[in-house]
């Protein structure tokens, strides 16, 4: 009886090992500094229609607590018809991940449902939209130079 | 999932309910409510049921290894290596990151378990009470696994002793008082969340860029009410779902902002959490008796570094250490001869300006915002002034209802009027019950601050 405990015990320990190596075997997180990634995110790009939008906004339009987050930075464009936007953000902790990507599925879904019907552009922007989720960066972005801007932000980390 | 949530509140939990009320058995009452447990933990993360899953059984291996050595020497080392794994595993998933960043590593991409700090004190109760001899190692696992693991208190606690809830699995029938009374709770839980927590959440949010001195001292009492309401409401709703099932959780809470001093203050605020520190560290440890500066230091080190792996919460941890040093050979003479009221006050802004270092993301941040609540450069900017215009009232409320004016005020009609009464809260609780539903419906969804812990 005690040795099998020690064996059953020592089955555990390891499934328990096991567990944690492979949770350590993902990606690691980016040091780089958040106006770094911005900057680069950014990088030869003419988005100067798409204007930050304050702490409110981001809760308002995302429903994302701005406080919850390492940092967040949020760009729209200052026209209703247009569903131009884009998102940066730098977790504080990695299981913020899963939050991040329902509220901006939800913000895709509304988006989509609002413009639907009346502006086919903008709906075939947003179904383009790039949501790119990293170990503690993730950027949203509807917009004609997503992809490229998809490129600068995993090149910057 | 999380208890403010329609799924929850209008599906898990009422089906929960109606099994654990019709089941046949208490056998099978045990079963489903542990089957429940888990899907209620795995709804967001499956992949951690199977760290809690072996959770579990290491530690109901462990405690039959403590039970059946007779050998002190090996007990101990059977002891110590069974708290070692936990430790192990919390250290592991916790404060990996933080580590790697003290000495200039890149972290890994880790999702902590939800309830990791929480299962795993639970776990370190249950060792502690074997190895103590204060309760017999549990033979059942099935009792283990619900008392770690059981759904109304695995994400944030409260952190029940094993002393005290292992009679209550192999018999916790039906109890129409203690479920009416568990409903009563959730719901006021449930209002404390959505309509005071949520809304503090959200003057939190707007003042956290403001420059002035007001905006200052606006952000700091914000967060100070949120966090009160958010994990009060939380633990009234676990407290009050466990009786639903025929668990009784002591209290977490107890008004802890009227207290006279940061000793009254840590008596009446997440009361569990103390009590596992008080009688899991300090007191082996050798309490008042011997060495009591380093006794408290490392308990109040301990607790900061339980909140988070950070800097911030290190430091909010030292930082009630020292005033708890401060109290007993300064303090106490000095305020025991003063009005209450200076008491109560000196308590509040100690509590108030620990907060800042709480919800602060650095200790930079946390100095300057302090810097600000002391900057009368700048008393008052319109944004300040129209935060405290917009939510006056919501700020009125929200002391009025931290402090025991309610509770006395239920008390004294419940005592004058009787029954009467009985229907006319009932009535109001369920207005606000629905009110509360409307805001979980139209507001932004906000998840439970202790989460995170």
């Amino acid at each position: 009886m005690k040795y099998g405990l020690w064996a059953a015990k020592g089955v555990v320990f390891l499934l328990l090992i096991i567990l944690i190596l492979n949770v350590f075997s993902g990606p690691k997180m980016s040091k780089e500094d958040f106006g770094v990634v911005l900057s680069k995110v950014q990088e030869n790009l003419d988005l100067s229609a798409l204007l930050q939008q304050d702490n409110q906004a981001i809760r308002k339009n995302l429903g994302l607590d701005p406080e919850a987050y390492e940092r967040i930075a949020y760009f729209k464009i200052d026209d209703v018809m247009q569903a131009n936007e884009y998102v940066l953000v730098q977790f504080k902790d990695p299981d913020q991940k899963n939050a991040f990507q329902q509220a901006i599925e939800s913000r895709i879904a509304e988006q989509t449902n609002l413009y639907d019907g009346y502006a086919p552009d903008q709906v075939q922007l947003l179904k383009q939209a790039v949501v790119d989720i990293q170990a503690n960066y993730a950027l949203y972005v509807v917009d004609t130079n997503a992809k490229t801007m998809d490129e600068q932000f995993l090149e910057s980390l | 999932m999380v208890f403010n949530s329609l799924i929850f509140i209008f599906c898990f939990l009422p089906i929960s309910v109606l099994l654990y009320r019709f089941l046949p058995s208490q056998f099978l009452k045990n079963i489903v409510l542990f089957v429940l447990s888990l899907l209620f933990y795995a709804w967001n993360e499956p992949y951690y049921v199977l760290l809690l899953l072996l959770s579990i059984a290491w530690n109901y291996i462990s405690g039959l290894q403590l039970m059946q050595e007779e050998d002190e020497r090996q007990r101990k080392i059977n002891f110590w290596l069974s708290v070692a794994v936990n430790l192990l595993i919390l250290g592991a998933f916790k404060y990996t990151n933080f580590l790697l960043g003290i000495v200039g590593l890149e972290g890994f991409d880790i999702t902590l378990p939800v309830g990791l700090s929480f299962f795993t004190f639970s776990a370190l109760s249950y060792l502690a009470d074997v190895y103590k001899g204060t309760s017999p190692a549990q033979k059942n696992p099935l009792y283990l696994g619900l008392y770690i693991a059981f759904f109304g208190k695995i994400t944030s606690g409260p952190i029940a002793f094993y002393h005290d809830m292992e009679h209550q699995f192999s018999y916790h029938p039906f109890q129409k008082e203690m479920f009416y009374s568990g409903i009563l709770l959730f719901v006021k839980g449930l209002i404390k969340k959505a309509l005071l927590a949520d809304q503090f959440a959200l003057v939190f949010s707007s003042l956290s860029q403001n420059t002035s001195m007001l905006g200052a001292w606006l952000y700091a009492l914000s967060y100070m009410l949120e966090i009160y309401f958010d994990f009060s409401g939380y633990s009234d709703m676990a407290i009050g779902i466990s009786r639903m099932f025929g668990f009784d959780l002591k209290p977490n809470f107890d008004h802890p902002y009227v207290a006279v001093s940061v000793q009254d203050f840590w008596r009446r605020w997440h009361i569990s959490l103390s009590r596992w520190f008080r009688d899991y560290v300090y007191i082996p440890l050798g309490g008042n008796r011997h060495d009591y500066v380093r006794n408290i230091l490392i308990v109040w080190f301990l607790t900061g570094l339980w909140h988070g792996a950070n800097w911030t919460f290190i430091l909010w941890g030292l930082y009630y250490g020292a005033f708890l040093l401060l109290e007993k050979f300064v303090l106490r003479p000095i305020l025991e001869k003063l009005p209450r009221i200076v008491g109560h006050l000196y308590t509040l802004v100690v509590v108030l300006i620990g907060w800042v270092f709480f919800c602060s993301p650095s200790i930079m941040d946390a100095f300057g915002t302090i810097g600000r609540m002391f900057h009368f450069a700048e008393l008052v900017n319109t944004e300040a002034l129209f935060v405290l215009t917009g939510h006056l009232v919501l700020f009125i409320i929200g002391i009025l209802l931290s402090g025991t004016l309610f509770d006395r005020i239920e008390e004294r009609l419940m005592q004058v009027k009787g029954n009467r009464m009985v229907l006319a809260f009932t009535v109001l609780y369920l207005v606000f019950f629905g009110i509360s539903i409307a805001f979980v419906v139209g507001s932004t969804y906000q998840s439970f601050l202790y989460f995170a812990f």
